[in-house]
């Protein structure tokens, strides 16, 4: 048989666009330059993934490393290019990612988003992944109406904006919209965010940390949620969750908040991490406090993580002795695990702390000073005194104990 | 697919060149083009495929078939796609590609165009117009003006200047 030439460029546009569906961004868009009939091809491919990296804002280096090849403006007219071209062949994109940054005042970008936004609508695309970052720091930038108010959403990624009254003015049903996440975000109060929530009832990933300038959030009626993290900055914070899906809760601050969730699901994780500031929550009150946060996840397994030495200005804090006062009775939570930072001079008062609200299944401690010697003789000493020397006069904690294992290295 | 119980129905597919196949009814249904016409009660007699020659359908039958007979255990389907495809080269892709785009079965038509975008995936422009006999019908300047316009594709990658 002879081979007929040129065969792939024969095949028809459909086709081509499934071969391209395959490559990355760069290698589609590159066979435009093996000959005219490429040329245009890869801009109907089923997926389009824009990404345009930010400059490096000053003093903060962190973005640093992606360099782009291309400026600002030649990036919003290739996205404009190629959704142009799907819009006059009345091709669908399927999948449409996009990455980029807001400057103030960026009228530019901001109208080019609306006209995506409209278009990607209009053709029925169903997968728009979105993640805006402001060129500034949090607080400066507001979020354009756009944003919530593309109904193609099916993935949100916003970083360092304001979202207020006039944010969600143009907010519509996101009903493909499966993962949100809100990063060093400023939200006005919990009017704001609960319109938000109210109109993504598909939601399964929510991943919120930021201010919000109100102490209570509802997370309410979200039917498909299964992951839900949630990082705030606001004191006493009372957080009230109903989802009924919902495997894997996280919760990063530096204070105990009040945590109500409401699931049907069988099993769940919870992971508490806790920046501990005695300033915020007293020391009187912190185990207390503590307590309560695991009694309401307790159908769920729990992960703590204390992430800052237990002590303030290098004062070691003492526990104050009452502390199981914060136990009713005989009722402990069980804690999988347990992680701690150890510090020496408060080491066993955290310990008895701890043990006086739950039954952790692990306790692992982290110190920093790891080439301390000092330190660690002090632990194993004081570990070997809890343990064996002073077995008669025990703590009431360690008739629980099943098995103790020490490793030094 | 479920299995049936009793016998099997079995249709007739006829290629573009008047070759004739049996196959069952549960994996030819794979195809939607198939599936539409069982259901519209076109199936009775012989289904022509007038875009499929006999080589191409053999070997699309041989696939209904195998990936049929799999469980619905992705990694084993995609396991046999993948050995299915193996030892084929571009021309006959490039058939079985137009044949399921006909058919319209999604899971064959993914296979093959991942297959073929494999074969281009991390490949010089230069290197891809020869492997598929592109004829590069841009004038230099052209050319230049293309490639310019897309050096944001070129991040990381040897730029080619060969012919």
């Amino acid at each position: 048989m002879v081979k007929k030439m040129d065969r792939i460029s024969e095949l028809p546009k459909d086709v081509l666009r499934k071969i391209l569906y395959f490559l990355s961004q760069e290698e589609a868009a590159r066979t435009s330059i093996l000959s005219k009939p490429w040329r245009y091809i890869w801009c109907t491919r089923p997926n389009l993934d824009f990404s345009y990296a930010p400059p490096p804002r000053e003093g903060n280096n962190s973005h640093g490393g992606v360099r782009n090849k291309i400026n600002k403006d030649e990036f919003l007219s290739i996205v404009d290019n190629a959704l142009r071209r799907c819009h006059d062949q009345n091709v669908c994109v399927e999948e449409f990612r996009l990455s980029t940054s807001l400057g103030d005042l960026d009228h530019e970008s901001v109208s080019f988003l609306e006209k995506w936004a409209e278009l990607l609508s209009n053709m029925g695309t169903k997968k728009f992944d979105l993640s805006l970052l402001s060129d500034h720091a949090p607080g400066r930038v507001e979020l354009p109406p756009v944003v919530f108010g593309s109904e193609s959403l099916q993935r949100l990624h916003v970083e360092r904006f304001v979202l207020d009254e006039k944010a969600i003015e143009r907010l519509v049903p996101l009903k493909h919209l499966k993962s949100l996440s809100l990063q060093e975000i400023v939200i006005q109060d919990e009017v704001v965010f609960g319109k938000i929530i109210a109109n993504c009832p598909l939601i399964e990933n929510l991943d919120v940390q930021g201010l919000v300038t109100s102490n209570i959030i509802k997370v309410d009626d979200l039917r498909n949620l299964k992951k839900l993290k949630f990082h705030s900055d606001v004191l006493r914070i009372r957080v009230f969750i109903d989802a009924p899906k919902l495997v894997y809760f996280e919760y990063t601050e530096k204070f105990v908040p009040s945590i109500y969730i409401a699931t049907a699901s069988e099993e769940w994780k919870s992971s508490v991490n806790l920046w501990y500031k005695p300033s915020n929550d007293p020391p009187s009150l912190f185990f207390p406090r503590l307590k309560e946060l695991l009694e309401s996840l307790s159908q769920s397994k729990i992960y703590l993580n204390l992430t800052r030495a237990m002590h303030y200005n290098n004062e070691p804090y003492v526990i104050p002795e009452n502390i199981q006062n914060g136990c009713d009775g005989d009722k402990y939570v069980a804690v999988e695990s347990l992680n701690f930072f150890l510090c020496l001079p408060s080491f066993r008062y955290i310990l008895n702390g701890f043990f006086g609200i739950c039954r952790p299944r692990y306790v692992v401690g982290e110190s920093r000073y790891c080439g301390d010697w000092d330190w660690k003789t002090g632990v194993t000493e004081c570990l070997w005194k809890i343990l064996i020397v002073e077995r008669e006069s025990q703590e009431e904690w360690f008739r629980d104990l099943e098995e103790a294992r020490l490793e030094i290295c | 697919m479920a299995a049936e119980t009793g016998t099997p129905t079995t249709l007739t597919l006829k290629s573009n060149d008047d070759e004739l196949f049996s196959v069952a009814e549960s994996a030819a249904i794979l195809s939607v083009t198939i599936r539409n016409m069982v259901e519209d009660g076109c199936a009775g007699g012989v289904i022509p495929l007038d875009n499929v020659d006999g080589k191409t359908l053999a070997s699309v039958i041989t696939y209904m078939n195998g990936i049929s007979a799999i469980p619905a255990d992705e990694e084993k389907k995609k396991s046999y796609r993948d050995k299915f495809l193996s030892d084929k080269d571009f021309e006959t892709l490039a058939d079985m590609v137009l044949a399921a785009n006909y058919l319209n079965m999604s899971c064959l038509m993914d296979a093959v165009s991942a297959k073929i975008a494999q074969v281009m995936e991390k490949k010089s422009v230069g290197w891809v117009r020869r492997k598929f006999g592109i004829e590069n019908d841009y004038t230099p300047e052209e050319e230049a003006a293309v490639k310019e316009e897309h050096k944001w594709t070129f991040e990381g990658v040897e730029t080619d200047d060969d012919n």
